[in-house]
């Protein structure tokens, strides 16, 4: 059997892609192969635009740059002074906007009716810049001046309440308080996060008498001066998020938020199992569990692809799929959608040429937060979202790459890492559809 | 005369402490200045691996049997920090006659050691390549330098030594023949920690609270024994002493600038490692050493289960020593003139690969998580390179009366270094006590038995407590006793907030910092290297510090973190690097700081211009809500 589509990659790009063909041509059968949800545990949840304006990659030891920005508060104005090889450049400034508007659509997202950048605050304390976000994280906005409770839990250790709010306190033009609390919550050898979504998702009882959400009120509800919003690590639940936070508002009469934490992200989470079951509406069939272990390929085209694993039987599954169309969703370094030997940066899903430095000295910068030349490896691809070989032809003539694989930005730094996903998977799932 | 001689130890490795140690146990007042943290120098950039002595058993008898004591008195005193693993010796031509050579020169040294077959030696360690043909087996141990280092200086400061980290040595005062004082400057701004009178080693009662304050440092409420006034001052009458250096109570020194200190020892042990000609140079003195760098790599997998080593006699040996769940791998071995300048490249790493690969294979897939340089140094170039030392008195060699320098040791047998400076220094002064620590077990390293009882006292699942009973002995209880939760902060280490915690309350000589704490904890050093961690260590340090301070010590520990992978990234690890980046820069906010820019309007920065929110907020907000100012 062959499909019309078939998209390689679970990220935020490759379930936008998918989720674009489908719907751009409802009668197109449309195929993800997902390795697992491993790459939504990154995601903070909301999707970034464009922060601050990109970095020139060459800043590293130059004391003048400095790590003080200031960042835009009007993405879309700066994206025409993207280059030419940036994604956003690629896709046109129309294809950002639209690409935007249906993601708000399919996520419930909010944030496109201001063109204007948002600030968050983050886990410990910083503020950045971001474009579109979820519901849990809206009322918690730090350039929304409304004074703030943060809240922490003893054993959500990835936030450390009080240091955040004493940092924001100091620089936010409103005031920022604080407590942290004690859940008597068994932790075991679970990872702390989701055993505390688990316990606020089926509000558990804690100590055997109060249900989860009622406790946690409970305890915070003589720390509650006259804030009209109450912050918490983003632990609140992840297949009933929505009646947690709505519960706990009910009962502190305040509006509740999240602030994103590292690995395991219940709001990236959650974010997968909406557009999973966008997917699932949109008619995509999707295979998890699976990795690309071989390429079939025609007169420079893909003309299928195998795979390894299978979710439920084990990994002695062995499956090919062919297709009209690929699309490359694999991730970057940090997802294996790139990979580095001893020698050199790699593409190992379909082996596209990698535009990176030459020598492994210079993939690194000298501090950890400089400008990392690692970040901007990645594919070089055409106005078509084609990868390009070392030459700038097209590697293949139905190939697209999306996301992180693609280099040319650090997303990372400028705070583009959604947008860029979000963008160019949309892009290439158009043009995967329109074949 | 109740006259107590105040001795001054430079230098704050295992070597220095245990000076310090031996000083203190002996009943003399010990000051030990360590111009950075404790093991910063060679002790804290070694693989930790515990000699059996059987590699110089065939060129250097007493050498090896000397080891082979110190080796088994360490385990004893030490077992916290000490792991009898066993090794391996695989000579590089391993026929049966070199192997039953190196079994016959141990047995000379009375070091147990064993001929392996090759099948015999892999059927011990799986590892070991198929066409490695034989092999010694022999009792080396792994020890964790680190452990050995701060649980020797807690011993030392609860026998009455002070311990004085952060603190460099600027000057060393020579007149009419013997060394008068030297002049410390203490770093005014200990990474990540405030000035060390803020915690201990000050007496609680007298330390100023403006401990910040550089100019109340000096004369604040620690006094130096043995300088003007102090618990250990010479009194008055005692000052012209035949044959001793003039340290008079009047003299004081004109005030010391912002941070420096002059002190007035009776005595100055130099136990500065690779820097102890630049030291002894501040006095004048100057003395032939030698100097070489080893790069190590930190594989994140432990590829073997005893120490592997390559080549059996003195030379280019490579060893694979497991530690934890990690194992180090060394050592190159070149030529260096600065020990302040040992960083190579990423070639070093492939080099000690590209020879060890052939005896354990399996170390070609490991994931190396980090590169490091350490320095060795020695007397000049002899048989024996690396292992000897001297004992250098400026007495005898620069006609200058009260400064001894130590040159070389290892750390197997750093403690009968330290046993036979103490000799020296006691002798000076006609002290006859003895050496008692071959005896003394150091903190932690009691009771062990009882902690088996108490495994699940402390709600740690079994894995987190067995590793923090490794990393503290028997103090393991008494960190572990806190109220409320004490939740894991290091995941790959198994460090709990606890330890962490009793790590910064103990730091010894006040001036710690969290590279201070990842040395005492391991937190930080698993595979995320601190990407996934260090905020949260870094958060302990509130509300304690300043917000600055504890921005900048979290800046520190991953600059140090950093520094140590940026040369071995690929694979794995520089995927790992490339999540920590992303986490750093984007979910935690933490690349850009615009933040600081803005601060200069006191009201905070301005929001004008941002999204408020698409319901509740700016416009829609009743005036005055929520919006105090």
């Amino acid at each position: 059997m062959t499909d019309d589509v078939v998209v390689v990659g679970g990220g935020i790009e490759g379930y936008v892609a998918a989720l674009t063909a489908a719907l751009e041509e409802p009668v197109a059968d449309v195929r993800l192969l997902v390795r697992d949800d491993g790459r939504f545990c990154h995601e903070p949840g909301w999707i970034d635009l464009l922060g601050y304006p990109p970095a020139d990659g060459d800043s590293a030891g130059d004391d003048d740059a400095g790590p003080v920005r200031e960042p835009l508060q009007e993405p879309f104005a700066a994206l025409s002074d993207l280059p030419a090889d940036h994604p956003y450049s690629r896709a046109g400034v129309e294809e950002v906007r639209r690409a935007l508007s249906l993601f708000e659509e399919l996520s419930g997202y909010e944030g496109l009716d201001s063109d204007a950048n948002a600030l968050v605050a983050t886990a410990t304390g910083a503020v950045t810049p971001t474009f579109l976000y979820p519901d849990s994280v809206a009322s918690g906005l730090a350039s929304d001046g409304r004074e703030t409770l943060l809240v922490g839990f003893e054993r959500i250790v990835d936030f450390d309440a009080a240091l955040a709010a004493a940092k924001l306190d100091e620089f936010l033009p409103y005031d920022v308080g604080h407590t942290t609390i004690e859940l008597d919550v068994e932790v075991g050898g679970a990872e702390p996060a989701k055993r505390f979504a688990e316990v606020f998702d089926d509000n558990e009882e804690l100590d055997g008498e109060l249900p989860a959400r009622r406790a946690v009120a409970g305890k915070i509800r003589n720390e509650l001066d006259i804030e009209p919003r109450i912050g918490f690590p983003a632990v609140l639940g992840r297949s009933a998020a929505e009646d947690v936070r709505s519960d706990l508002e009910a009962i502190l009469q305040a509006d509740v938020f999240e602030v994103p934490l590292g690995p395991p992200s219940m709001p990236g989470l959650r974010l997968a199992d909406r557009l999973r079951s966008e997917l699932d509406d949109a008619g995509v069939a999707v295979e998890t569990g699976v990795t690309v272990t071989d390429v079939g390929t025609a007169d420079d085209r893909i003309a299928s692809v195998e795979v390894a694993g299978g979710s439920a039987e084990g990994d002695d599954l062995r499956e090919r799929y062919e297709g009209e169309q690929f699309v490359l969703a694999t991730g970057g370094l940090g997802a294996g959608g790139l990979r580095a030997d001893r020698e050199r940066i790699r593409e190992p899903a379909f082996g596209c040429h990698v535009t990176q430095p030459a020598d492994r000295a210079d993939w690194v910068a000298e501090g950890f937060l400089d400008d990392q030349p690692f970040a901007r490896a990645g594919l070089a691809v055409d106005d078509e979202f084609r990868p390009l070989d070392a030459d700038d032809t097209p590697e293949f003539g139905n190939l697209r790459a999306t996301g992180r694989v693609l280099g040319g930005a650090d997303v990372a730094a400028e705070q583009s890492t959604g947008g860029v996903a979000v963008v160019t998977g949309y892009a290439a799932g158009q043009l995967a559809a329109e074949w | 005369m109740g006259y107590t001689p105040h001795v001054m130890v430079l230098g704050g490795g295992v070597t220095g402490t245990a000076i310090a140690r031996d000083l203190a146990i002996r009943g003399l007042d010990v000051t030990l200045v360590e111009r950075g943290r404790l093991t910063d120098g060679a002790t804290g950039r070694m693989q930790g691996l515990l000699y059996s002595g059987a590699r110089y058993a065939d060129t250097s008898q007493p050498v090896a049997a000397k080891c082979y004591d110190e080796n088994r008195t360490l385990a004893e005193i030490a077992d916290h920090c000490v792991e009898e693993t066993g090794g391996l010796l695989v000579p590089t031509d391993a026929d049966e006659a070199t192997v039953e050579s190196i079994v016959e020169a141990c047995e000379d040294c009375d070091i147990p050691a064993e001929a392996l077959t090759g099948e015999e030696a892999r059927s011990m360690e799986p590892a070991l390549d198929e066409g490695v043909e034989g092999a010694v087996r022999v009792p080396d141990a792994t020890v964790d330098p680190f452990r050995l280092t701060v649980a020797t200086a807690k011993s030392a400061t609860e026998f009455g030594a002070e311990i004085r980290t952060h603190t460099e040595v600027t000057d060393i005062h020579v007149e009419d023949g013997a060394v008068t004082a030297v002049t410390v400057e203490r770093d005014p701004e200990p990474t990540g920690r405030p000035h060390p009178e803020d915690s201990e080693g000050a007496t609680a009662d007298s330390t100023s609270p403006d401990g910040d304050d550089p100019d109340t440092v000096p004369d604040g409420g620690k006094q130096v024994p043995g300088a003007s006034g102090g618990p250990g001052a010479v009194p008055p009458g005692e000052t012209d002493m035949p044959g001793m250096p003039g340290t008079t109570g009047e003299e004081r020194p004109s005030r010391p600038t912002a941070g420096t200190e002059r002190l007035e020892p009776d005595y100055v042990v130099n136990a500065t490692g690779a820097w102890a000609d630049e030291v002894a140079g501040l006095a004048g003195f100057s003395f032939p050493m030698h100097r070489s760098r080893g790069a190590m790599v930190i594989t994140e997998d432990q590829p073997v289960g005893m120490p592997v080593s390559l080549g059996a006699t003195p030379g280019p040996v490579r060893t694979v020593v497991p530690h934890g769940q990690h194992a180090v791998v060394g050592a190159t071995n070149d030529p260096v003139a600065d020990p302040d300048d040992l960083d190579g490249d990423g070639d070093d790493a492939d080099r000690l690969l590209a020879d060890l690969t052939g005896v354990v294979p399996a170390l070609d897939d490991s994931r190396l998580l980090r590169t490091f340089w350490g320095v060795r140094s020695g007397p000049p170039r002899g048989d024996g390179e690396g292992r000897r030392f001297a004992l250098v008195d400026h007495a005898d060699r620069d006609g200058c009366w009260g400064m001894t320098t130590v040159v070389g040791g290892t750390l197997t047998i750093h403690r009968l270094v330290a046993e036979r400076v103490a000799d020296h220094v006691c002798g000076t002064f006609g002290i006859s006590r003895e050496c008692k620590t071959d005896e003394l077990p150091l903190p932690g390293s009691e009771d062990q038995e009882v902690l088996d009882a108490v495994m699940d006292t402390f709600g740690l699942s079994s894995p987190v407590y067995d590793r923090t009973r490794e990393r503290l002995g028997s103090r393991t209880p008494e960190v572990l006793d806190t109220d409320g939760p004490n939740p894991v902060l290091c995941e790959a280490e198994s460090v709990t907030r606890a330890e962490v915690r009793d790590a910064l309350d103990d730091a010894t000589g006040g001036a710690v910092d969290l590279n201070d704490v990842r040395i005492r904890t391991s937190a930080t050093m698993g595979a995320c290297q601190g990407g996934r961690c260090a905020h949260r260590i870094a958060a302990e340090l509130h509300p304690e510090y300043e917000l600055g301070v504890i921005e900048d010590a979290l800046d520190d520990l991953l600059a140090e973190r950093w520094k140590g992978q940026r040369h071995a990234l690929w694979g794995d690890q520089l995927a790992q690097a490339a999540r920590n980046y992303d986490f750093h820069a984007s979910t935690l906010g933490r690349k850009y700081r615009f933040e600081v820019a803005e601060r200069e309007d006191s009201d905070g920065i301005a929001l004008d211009g941002f999204d408020d929110g698409p319901v509740t907020g700016g416009a829609d907000q009743p005036v005055g809500w929520g919006m105090r100012r």
